[in-house]
């Protein structure tokens, strides 16, 4: 094993030591070397464009997540007009007795609340499943924890402004993607609330885990935790946007023009190719606008829009995450009601625009 | 401490192509740039804030290479993976023998068997991106994307509003090729346009539909990025233009508009007085 990833490593380096792909005109006749170029070429500026494009947007959301995640807050809480704001949000949303909660308590009016949380705690949905297992630790129902987790990557301010960045205000989508989304989630949860028992949706650890909560003591200072939380996330995000990206931009060069047409206007194998690309690619909500820009030209409006729905609900990525805490039928039943409601919202964009 | 490392490095990688050749401009829209830039120095200022917290890395890795005296207890793996890939890129830069050196130190010194665990793929990936990025120089997006997303006879709109009231009350000569489209799809008639100058900066594309010795000088719009760019440009008529010319070369054409049929329908076309090579403008999108 050590020599083999050793020898790897050598043809590696070797590879780099060459460079600039001088091979190439070796290998093919001038003219196919010439087109080769002229592709990689294409390829490169495509994959590096979305990667440079999606960049700060996802810095913008990290650094979001890393604020509310560590104890920064703890800091302007101390002053007290934003400690009665804080504290009134709190309330609404979490918890304590209020006049305020006693309005909110309706089952229904529950579930909106929660598909909205994502614009108080705008984190990404990576960064959005400790969230909710804290949440669920705090006594939040799993039916009500799973409505957050699908709406709260869509509905946040990150995801809306890198949207609107990449398809303007007068397309369909950034309307279509936030409507679905909100609809989608809350309909979701509902389903989900409608059994009874809903602890049996938690795996045996997790549920003992909640079940013996323990007061976490936050003796680590804010600005290390900030700053740990920040690079954790980073680390994990950006080779998985790498990897998207790369499939993007490859898909859009080395696939013919009559394959990606003849895929991108049937208006139904348009919105599976779309919704398999976003289960398989796993992109963070806040960046996944400018993967789907890459499609935009050649897509249907429809397709695009469905790829944007279905991405941040549920991906490879997410549901590894979410396997330690929910039983998987729960996860195969989540993950079927969002692929139907992504792939309806699509064909009905498909057929009516 | 690695993560810092790569962290700091992709926020220099994209303030290294902001300053390298025609920079940023070459990949999105042009407003976006400051945003980027704040951005990438953000996460460098943030991985050295990381880097100067985690006191625990210097210490060690110093006290280890005092006490022991090899290279190689001093630094994790992936640390002897990034100093192998400076010997490379020293050996490109400067003689051989540094890469000869690095190829001896991963035989005799360095175990790599870590990066297989854990994270290490995840590493493992970035630093790869980031090689490929720092040594590859990028050529540009080419007429080969043009051909794969133009699309014949749908109007591409012009997304800054400014364009076609700017026109208005200037020379069609300083017309270039945005204000051309941006005019013509306000109005489409032709005859409005028929003998009017042209003098256009824009790279050659062929696209199937048009017949031989026609082809069209053109630009990549975006909306945001290099991801959404679709090609739009003007006729023209040049008989045996390729002995002269080659697609994706930039040019510059002055001439006058006339009316050709040719596909069952009158087209709006360039006759050329002088074609001439240029050199590849900085601002190559329009916006």
């Amino acid at each position: 094993m050590k020599i083999l990833i050793k020898t790897i490593l050598i043809l590696f380096l070797i590879l780099l030591f060459l460079g600039n792909f001088p091979i190439l005109e070796s290998f093919f006749s001038i003219e196919t070397a010439k087109e080769i170029n002229l592709k990689l070429g294409d390829f490169i500026t495509t994959f590096r464009s979305i990667i440079i494009q999606a960049f700060p947007f996802l810095m913008a959301g990290v650094f979001i997540s890393a604020i509310v995640d560590s104890n920064l807050f703890s800091l302007l809480y101390k002053t007290k007009l934003i400690k009665f704001g804080i504290n009134s949000l709190h309330s609404i949303f979490l918890g304590s007795p209020t006049i305020l909660q006693k309005i909110f308590q309706s089952r229904f009016v529950r579930y909106i609340k929660f598909s909205l949380l994502g614009f108080l705690i705008p984190v990404c949905e990576c960064g959005n499943v400790p969230v909710a297992r804290s949440l669920m630790q705090k006594g939040v129902r799993p039916s009500e924890t799973v409505t957050f987790l699908l709406a709260a990557p869509i509905l946040n301010p990150i995801t809306i402004f890198s949207t609107y960045e990449a398809f303007g205000a007068s397309s369909i989508i950034l309307p279509a993607r936030l409507i679905a989304g909100f609809v989608i989630a809350n309909a979701i949860g509902m389903i989900m609330g409608a059994i009874k028992n809903e602890e049996k949706f938690l795996t045996i650890d997790f549920f003992y885990k909640i079940c013996n909560v323990k007061n976490h003591s936050h003796n680590v200072l804010p600005l290390s935790r900030f700053i740990n939380v920040f690079k954790n996330e980073l680390i994990n995000i950006i080779p998985i946007l790498l990897i998207g990206s790369l499939i993007a931009s490859a898909s859009q060069i080395f696939i013919p023009r009559d394959i990606i047409v003849a895929i991108g206007t049937n208006p139904v194998l348009s919105i599976l190719a779309m919704l398999l690309l976003a289960f398989t690619i796993s992109v963070c909500s806040s960046t996944d606008a400018f993967i789907a820009l890459a499609y935009s030209k050649t897509f249907a409006v429809g397709s695009i829009t469905s790829f944007l729905i279905f991405g941040p609900m549920i991906d490879i990525k997410i549901l590894t995450l979410l396997k330690s805490s929910f039983k998987l039928w729960v996860l195969a039943l989540v993950s079927f009601f969002a692929f139907i409601g992504a792939f309806l919202t699509g064909l009905i964009l498909n057929i009516f625009l | 401490m690695i993560n810092f490392i790569l962290i700091g490095l992709f926020g220099i990688y994209i303030l290294f192509i902001q300053i390298n050749g025609n920079g940023l401009q070459s990949y999105l829209n042009s407003k976006y740039i400051p945003f980027v830039i704040i951005m990438s120095w953000s996460a460098v200022v943030i991985s050295i804030i990381g880097l100067t917290i985690n006191r625990k890395f210097r210490l060690q890795n110093f006290t280890n290479l005092l006490k022991t005296n090899k290279l190689t207890d001093a630094f994790n793996d992936i640390e002897k993976f990034i100093i192998l890939i400076a010997f490379v890129i020293l050996g490109k830069l400067f003689s051989p023998i540094f890469f000869l050196f690095g190829i001896f130190l991963l035989f005799t010194r360095f175990d790599l068997e870590s990066i297989t665990k854990k994270n290490g793929w995840k590493h493992l990936f970035i630093i790869v991106f980031l090689i490929f990025g720092f040594l590859v120089p990028s050529s540009g997006i080419s007429s080969f994307t043009a051909l794969q997303r133009f699309q014949p006879g749908k109007n591409v709109q012009i997304f800054s509003e400014k364009t076609i009231a700017d026109s208005f009350g200037r020379s069609t000569n300083d017309y270039t090729i945005g204000d051309w489209i941006a005019s013509l799809n306000f109005n489409t008639d032709s005859t409005f346009y028929i003998a009017k100058d042209v003098d256009v900066i824009g790279f050659i594309f062929k696209p199937d539909i048009l017949p031989k010795d026609y082809f069209m000088v053109s630009r990549f719009v975006i909306r945001c990025c290099a991801a959404d760019a679709t090609p739009v440009g003007l006729i023209v008529k040049f008989k045996g233009w390729e002995e002269n010319f080659e697609e994706n070369d930039w040019i510059r054409v002055e001439g006058k508009f006339i009316e050709e049929n040719f596909n069952n329908q009158n087209n709006l076309v360039i006759e050329p007085k002088h074609v001439f090579k240029v050199e590849k403008p900085v601002d190559i999108f329009i916006y």
